[in-house]
């Protein structure tokens, strides 16, 4: 079977050796990220998070929101300011899908050419100015990619230093993982014609950011 | 592809002689090179993520067959079926095999190097498969019926006004201009449709994760996920060696890719797959096939090749190659093309038939100083040339000049003899022109350049007058 | 250690092959650079060539033959010193590839390396030296050959030694770091690519206002010499060392003699 005979050739030349102590070699490795990723040690998590996710690489918009509930009423000023009718597509989440829609029309899931859907992200990354979904069953994956618009909530405290700060808060476990982890950064592009950077290739050409603080 | 790296130099010839190739290759090039140096200056970091991403790979190497027996551990426990492939031909009937039994009419397909490796293409049309290349790049290339040129943009020898032609002729509703936005939003309008309605999704990944059975694809456009979603079976071909630890040592990775390949600090769409749909979930494939492949990545892990498989596949080597820059990717005639694909070319498919790929290269180390994870591809190209040497397999022009030369520089009395016998030569050659237009056995130099009338006299026949 | 009795460092020139048969004021120029800047220096007769050509070729039997030559003939010096980046390089980061599995050789080849430099970086960052009263009236624009420039980090050097030579501006030239298509035997074997490159660099070099192209490899200038020459431009061509020398009073490389 090919299966041992690779591993077997790869033993053969590595020699098999004890698996003790690979995982603290490994860990050895990266103990010191500051040394290799970007730092921002003058700046707040979250204005970092603004600054990239507004700069003219990610291209998202951002907006503060005073509360959740505050949500639909922006979401219906956006709608009217693009001169997109007053359909979204919903992430079926409950604290979503408890707001008050009225004068909306929401469906569960994306159609094939949804200009507008609304999702949740379960974290931001300030580094980048990403943000991250974790599929879930109210957290379908294709919401994130389906619309023109990708409109995005996200709690202000969820928003971490770094990808590493995510990894820890979903788990680096195998049996922490959800069927996908998406790390989104600003909009669908593509430069695959000349690289000239264009928006909207196959996904979202415009996303826009709420982001608020828990209610007290 | 039909791969025709033993017919290089007229492949050269053919490039140069191409009338939009090298405009193309200048508008892509050009904004990469300066994209990416931007970026790596805004990153203060940049030199120890380098150092540390090729510890990373270095010790995952030094430890594959654990790593590898964690990931198959950890991906069967999220739900994958995984497979082994010793060689491209194995591989293909492990994907054409699945396909049969899934009864599956149509695939979209993200791209893969791998999958180009493999001969994914082949294997689909053979299975009776209709195959959708979803990334931008290889639609343009499925349309054009092209290979790939570049194993980031694999259309990079199409300029726009070309990619404008070929919509015109082949989508149903192709743009009114030519103009880059309007060329992206009608390949949108054309693959949207596709992408719902696939029976089964074939991807890559760029990265697999040991500790956690993840795997890991990258791109700009959203398109793996718009196209490993919604079939109910997603197969991943990947090479054995994109291995790493944990998910952490991953972000070491993710940070110099994107600035490596594009000049940007991440890709916009970052996916970790974890097996197929969990219960309850709405959407994502029923099943997951992941086939892990060797092709001669194991025997290279034996010998001076070993570096090369921490190779992350950015392109920046190819970007700033002078060799890539003149006559693109098609030249090289394999599927990878550039310095990678020269140490890649005869380490997977054998020096005989690729000759001249690590010959033809200056050595001026451009792509080994750009290489995010350190490859030293111009010692590896050095070292291959002296494998082929030892193998008999020079010209016989060159190890008759080569003899010749080596009798000469041996002996230096003997040498002063012969340079002072060419310095004359040389100097009749140029008649007092201070240039030379023609030499004998040198038409190589003298068809497109001068060559310096040479002093009277070498230096040292000149020292030893001036001196004694 | 062979130390001059008046303790001025000792140098071993190695004038390279390409200088000592296409453009002996090179070599000159450089001893008059060392002699100045207060070296003793001696050209060894044993020397040929690096053994380049043979290990870009993967001939490394002969390459090691002539490593073992070079090693000889220069050991005995404080300093061998080399007109060129690419030479240079050869015995200084690539000849310990070639006695890996020879102790013995490896005893000799391993200070022997250390102690080669390439000319202008010597110069500069051994000998601390600044060239006084030199005038060369003109614009250059400046190439960094790439042995020099990645294997032994010659960048900064020529360019604070021109800044001291009178009525000499220094002009930038666009895609300077990218290599000419020279490569040694690579020109000759890849006539076609060698050239597409080189004509590339001509552009460029003629889309800047100098009128003068300096370097520090005879082999590059050679071949940006005579594409510039072959498209009848007339710029001047010149190793760096001969204008510090003040000797690029001359016709430059390729240019028409007077005589
Ligand atoms: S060899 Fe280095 S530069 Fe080239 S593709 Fe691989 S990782 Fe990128």
């Amino acid at each position: 079977m090919s299966r041992d005979a690779i591993l077997a050739k790869i033993d053969r030349v590595n020699g098999k050796g004890d698996p003790s102590g690979i995982a603290e070699l490994a860990a050895a490795l990266i103990a010191e990220p500051d040394g290799f990723r970007a730092t921002f040690p003058d700046r707040p998590t979250y204005e970092r998070f603004v600054a990239k996710a507004t700069s003219d690489t990610v291209t998202a918009t951002v907006e503060p929101l005073s509360g959740l509930s505050a949500l639909p009423a922006a979401i219906a000023a956006y709608l009217t300011e693009n001169g997109l009718a007053q359909h979204i597509a919903l992430q079926p989440r409950d604290s979503l899908t408890a707001l008050d829609w009225t004068g909306f029309e929401t469906a569960a899931s994306a159609r094939m050419d949804e200009p507008v859907a609304v999702t949740f992200a379960d974290a931001g990354i300030a580094e980048t100015g990403s943000l991250v979904f974790q599929s879930a069953p109210d957290a379908p994956v294709l919401l994130n990619f389906l619309p023109l618009h990708h409109l995005v909530v996200i709690r202000k405290d969820t928003i971490l230093p770094h990808m590493e700060d995510a990894f820890e808060r979903f788990g680096t476990l195998a049996s922490d993982q959800q069927r996908s982890l998406n790390i989104i950064t600003g909009t669908s592009g593509t430069a695959d014609i000349e690289a000239r950077n264009v928006r909207g290739a196959h996904g979202p050409r415009y996303m826009h950011i709420y982001i608020y603080c828990i209610d007290s | 592809m039909k791969q025709t790296s033993h017919r290089f130099s007229q492949n050269v010839t053919r490039a140069l002689a191409e009338p939009t190739l090298k405009l193309a290759l200048d508008r892509t090039t050009t904004l990469l090179r300066s994209r990416r140096a931007r970026v790596i200056a805004d990153f203060p970091q940049y030199a120890q993520a380098r150092e540390t991403a090729q510890k990373i790979k270095d010790h995952t190497l030094d430890n594959l067959g654990h790593y590898l027996r964690q990931f198959e551990q950890n991906a069967i426990a999220s739900g994958a079926q995984v497979h082994w492939a010793a060689t491209p031909a194995e591989a293909r009937k492990i994907v054409t095999d699945i396909c049969t039994a899934e009864g599956a009419k149509t695939a979209t397909r993200v791209k893969s190097m791998l999958g180009e490796e493999i001969g994914i293409g082949e294997a689909l049309a053979e299975a009776g498969v209709e195959r959708i290349e979803t990334d931008l790049a290889e639609h343009i290339i499925q349309l054009a019926g092209d290979p790939p040129s570049h194993i980031v943009m694999p259309a990079m020898h199409k300029t726009h006004e070309q990619v404008a032609e070929l919509f015109a002729d082949k989508h149903a509703q192709p743009s009114a201009t030519q103009d880059v936005p309007a060329l992206v939003e009608s390949a949108r309008r054309e693959l949207r449709p596709k992408f719902l309605n696939a029976d089964i999704s074939i991807s890559g990944a760029n990265f697999l994760i040991a500790d956690t059975g993840s795997f890991i694809t990258v791109t700009n456009e959203g398109n793996a996920e718009l196209t490993t979603t919604p079939p109910r079976t997603h197969i991943v071909t990947v090479g054995i060696e994109k291995m790493v630890p944990s998910l952490k040592h991953a972000a070491v990775f993710l940070r110099l890719l994107s600035r490596a390949a594009i000049g940007t600090e991440i890709t916009q769409y970052t996916t970790f797959y974890n097996g197929p749909k969990r219960a309850g979930d709405r959407d994502g494939p029923e099943r997951v096939h992941i086939v892990l492949v060797d092709n001669h990545r194991s025997d290279m892990l034996s010998d001076f090749l070993r570096p090369m498989l921490r190779c992350i596949r950015c392109g920046a080597c190819m970007n700033h190659c002078p060799v890539y820059s003149a006559v693109g990717g098609h030249a090289y005639g394999a599927v990878y093309p550039g310095p990678m694909g020269s140490v890649l070319t005869p380490a997977m498919t054998g020096l005989k038939g690729s000759k001249d790929l690590p010959n033809a290269c200056t050595l001026n180390g451009r792509c080994k100083e750009v290489c995010p994870v350190n490859i030293p591809l111009p010692d590896m190209l050095r070292s291959l040339r002296a494998r082929q040497f030892d193998a008999g397999m020079a010209s016989p022009r060159t190890a008759w000049s080569l003899r010749l030369w080596a009798m000469l520089a041996t002996r230096p009395a003997l040498y002063r003899l012969a340079t002072g016998a060419a310095n004359i030569g040389l100097r009749v050659l140029a008649r007092g022109r201070g240039k030379i237009s023609a030499v004998p056995l040198a038409g190589g130099w003298t068809r497109t350049r001068d060559l310096p009338q040479p002093e009277a006299g070498t230096f040292m026949q000149q020292y030893k007058k001036k001196r004694h | 250690m062979n130390t001059a009795q008046d303790g001025r460092p000792r140098i071993g020139f190695f004038v390279t092959c390409i200088v000592d048969a296409m453009r002996p004021n090179i070599g000159f120029a450089s001893l008059k650079l060392l002699e100045d800047a207060g070296c003793d220096v001696s050209v060894p007769a044993a020397q040929t060539c690096c053994g380049q050509p043979a290990f870009n070729s993967g001939d490394d039997a002969t390459t090691r033959r002539l490593a073992r030559q070079v090693i000889e003939a220069f050991e005995p010096f404080d300093y061998i010193v080399v007109p060129s980046g690419s030479c240079a390089s050869m015995i200084r980061s690539h000849y310990g590839e070639l006695f890996q599995d020879d102790p013995d050789w490896q005893a000799r080849q391993k200070p022997v390396s250390a102690k080669t430099w390439e000319i202008l970086s010597f110069l500069t960052d051994v000998l601390h030296y600044t060239p006084k009263g030199v005038r060369y009236p003109g614009t250059a624009t400046y190439h960094d050959s790439c042995s020099g420039l990645r294997d032994l980090g010659v960048h900064d050097q020529p360019r604070a030694l021109l800044a001291e030579v009178d009525a000499l501006d220094l002009v930038p030239l666009e895609g300077n770091t990218e290599c000419c298509g020279f490569g040694g035997t690579f020109c000759v074997k890849y006539p076609e690519l060698s050239t597409a490159i080189v004509a590339e660099k001509a552009a460029k070099i003629k889309a800047t206002d100098a009128d003068t192209l300096l370097g520090g490899d005879m082999g590059c200038l050679m071949n940006m010499a005579g594409k510039l020459s072959r498209d009848g431009s007339d710029l001047r061509v010149f190793h760096t060392v001969e204008v510090l020398a003040g000797m690029a009073d001359g016709p430059g490389i390729c240019a028409p003699r007077l005589k």
